[in-house]
């Protein structure tokens, strides 16, 4: 049931493709899903919008998400997603330019799994993604379905 | 026999007046003996009749009544005047005391021919005197109290009219009892139209607000006195005020009516300003924020392609190429950390501080053994003074302890035998810590471009830095009320002398 895929939630451009590039490089073939604002990011998981007919159950394994998006941003995202009985367990990655405290704090308040600030140099941007794809596909144990 | 019985009968009736009366009595002859003495003379004089009479009233209980005044009074005054009311006498007595007497003397011819006796009235008045004494010095007193009482009034006025506060005060009916000069110059209001008035009906009922009619009826009533009750108003001459409002509620002695004192601090400038402090303090964290999150991002994507570009297009890139590109990535670096030491430089200033005893010397050293981990080349000697002390905030003052022995390890990396100290010193008769190097050191010139942000006086070719550092450790000591200077040479070394609060 579970594809072991990944949600990359991400407007910018240029950092979905380094990611892309990124996880490439690191032969991470997990089929990746990019939402572009936290609003497709909640169609996704809810199977409803775009998505209608998606089965919902098929969850991804890990959530990739950046903080500052169009429309609703991750922070709300992140609320939804805890707050939903059918992806409260869902592994989330904040994945994000600012290390500012004030997002730190309200990120694990939300019940983030984890929070990565995105490295300028591009080396250390593939080895962080390295590192992710390595933990959250291969080392953690997914919630199972219900 | 008759004439006898007569006159026994009125001796009876004499002596028995003379011994009813309160007032000590004695009769003399004209020889100045006792004749007759009254009982309240024994009890007050505390003599006995056998020692009493047929005694000369001078040798009276062993001379005590030898006075010169009633020597005057016996001997010279009552001959002539055969009467005499109220002739005070004061003396000392053995075993009374000193005592005051008002005497009263009738001198008494017994018809012609007849011997002459002389009745002496004596009235202790000497508790009347210390009472009348008494409520002299109490009369004087209370005139001194008087006296004060109005220096106090007119002091209280004149510390009415000079406090810049509005201040007026209320009697308990809440009509307006005094008013400061202030008050009427602030609220453009007229004696004639304040005083006596309800408080809330001055000025075209301008002062009928709800949160004072609060203050006045609900609040003062039970507590008394209150402080700093915040009132914004829109009055129609003055505009829209904030006001500090401080009550007291003065009970005035058992019975009198209390009254109500209320001072008045305009704060409607102060309020502005602090609202504008806040905006831009939001403003520069929001700005901070952005900054965080949008300013890095395209770096990254810099960074990212020119990478991508290395990697992919290897084949088609000469030496040159690729060095360019590698130049296009290390100016990205650069970038990114100049945007953090920003960041980090800007919350410096914006996190709350939490200020305790430091140990300055074991901060010192935990910097030094990090220092010496992330850089195994480092070649300096440290010498750090034991037992230095401060107060301030932990996290801050190690931000700035360490920039300083940063760039004081920095600065003298190029010298053989590098020392670095950190100790204390008194200097213009304050305790300065200080962080002392021998190397480069700086020209005296650029002293004052040393604090700037992004202000650097060595080229990055030489030392590298962003320019953050120094800027960020004035910040902190600024923060802590302290201040920081530097004594520098060229190729003499440096001397950063910082200021801070003593650990008490």
């Amino acid at each position: 049931m579970n594809s072991k895929h990944i949600l990359l939630v991400e407007d910018n451009p240029s950092d979905v493709k380094l990611t892309k590039r990124a996880l490439e490089q690191n032969r991470i073939t997990n089929k990746l899903i990019v939402a572009e604002d936290g609003q497709e990011a909640l169609d996704y998981l809810f199977a409803i919008g775009r998505y209608a007919g998606r089965d919902a159950r098929d969850l991804p394994s890990v959530v990739l998400m950046d903080l500052k998006l169009p429309r609703i941003d991750g922070l709300e995202v992140l609320k939804e997603i805890r707050a939903n009985e059918h992806t409260k367990r869902i592994p989330v990655v904040i994945l994000t330019s600012s290390d500012q405290e004030q997002d730190l704090i309200a990120s694990y308040d939300l019940g983030a799994n984890s929070y990565i600030r995105k490295p300028v140099d591009f080396h250390q941007f593939t080895e962080a993604v390295r590192n992710l794809g390595l933990y959250w596909l291969l080392l953690n144990e997914p919630p199972p379905v219900v | 026999m008759a004439v006898k019985k007569n006159a026994t009968e009125s001796q009876e009736y004499a002596e028995s007046i003379v011994n009813t009366v309160r007032e000590p009595l004695i009769v003399l002859d004209q020889n100045l003996r006792v004749v007759m003495a009254s009982r309240s003379f024994y009890d007050v004089f505390k003599v006995k009749p056998e020692e009493t009479v047929g005694q000369l009233i001078y040798d009276l209980g062993n001379k005590q009544w030898d006075i010169p005044k009633l020597r005057e009074l016996l001997e010279t005054i009552l001959p002539e005047k055969a009467t005499l009311d109220n002739f005070e006498v004061e003396h000392d007595f053995a075993d009374i005391g000193r005592r005051t007497m008002l005497l009263n003397a009738r001198q008494i011819e017994q018809g012609i021919g007849k011997k002459r006796i002389i009745l002496l009235a004596i009235e202790d008045i000497t508790v009347r005197k210390e009472i009348e004494s008494g409520l002299e010095k109490t009369r004087k007193e209370l005139a001194v109290i008087k006296i004060a009482a109005d220096e106090v009034s007119e002091f209280a006025e004149s510390v009415i009219n000079t406090v810049r506060e509005p201040l007026i005060s209320l009697d308990q009916d809440l009509r307006v009892v005094t008013v400061s000069r202030s008050f009427y110059e602030f609220f453009k209001v007229k004696p004639e139209e304040t005083v006596g008035q309800l408080i809330y009906d001055l000025g075209n009922k301008q002062w009928d607000i709800p949160k004072l009619r609060e203050l006045l009826e609900t609040i003062l009533p039970e507590k008394a006195t209150f402080d700093n009750f915040e009132v914004e108003h829109d009055f129609a001459d003055i505009g829209r005020r904030t006001m500090l409002l401080n009550a007291r509620q003065i009970e005035q002695r058992t019975g009198k009516e209390r009254i109500i004192l209320l001072a008045i601090e305009d704060i409607t400038a102060r309020k502005e300003i602090e609202n504008n402090l806040k905006k831009a303090h939001e403003e520069l964290e929001s700005f901070a924020y952005s900054v965080s999150h949008d300013l890095r991002a395209p770096l990254r994507g810099i960074d990212g392609w020119s990478l991508a570009l290395l990697e992919d297009f290897k084949d088609k890139l000469d030496e040159q190429g690729r060095e360019y590109i590698d130049r296009v990535r290390s100016e990205t670096q650069i970038m990114g950390r100049l945007i953090d030491d920003l960041l980090t430089f800007s919350r410096q200033s914006r996190i709350e501080m939490n200020q305790q005893p430091l140990d300055m010397t074991a901060m010192a050293q935990s910097i030094i053994s990090r220092l010496r981990l992330q850089n195994p080349a480092l070649q300096a000697d440290f010498i750090i003074q034991p037992g230095l002390t401060a107060l301030g905030d932990f996290g801050l003052i190690e931000i700035a302890l360490k920039n300083l022995l940063d760039n004081a390890a920095k600065f003298s990396s190029r010298n053989s035998g590098a020392i670095i100290e950190f100790g204390q010193v008194e200097k213009e008769g304050k305790k300065s810590f200080f962080v002392r190097d021998n190397g480069v050191g700086f020209d005296m010139a650029y002293a004052n471009k040393l604090f700037g942000v992004f202000r650097r006086l060595h080229k990055t070719s030489e030392f590298p830095g962003t320019g953050i550092g120094l800027a960020s450790v004035q910040r902190i000591i600024n923060r802590h009320g302290g201040y920081i200077r530097a004594e520098a040479q060229v190729n003499a070394g440096a001397t950063f002398y910082f200021t801070l609060k003593e650990a008490t």
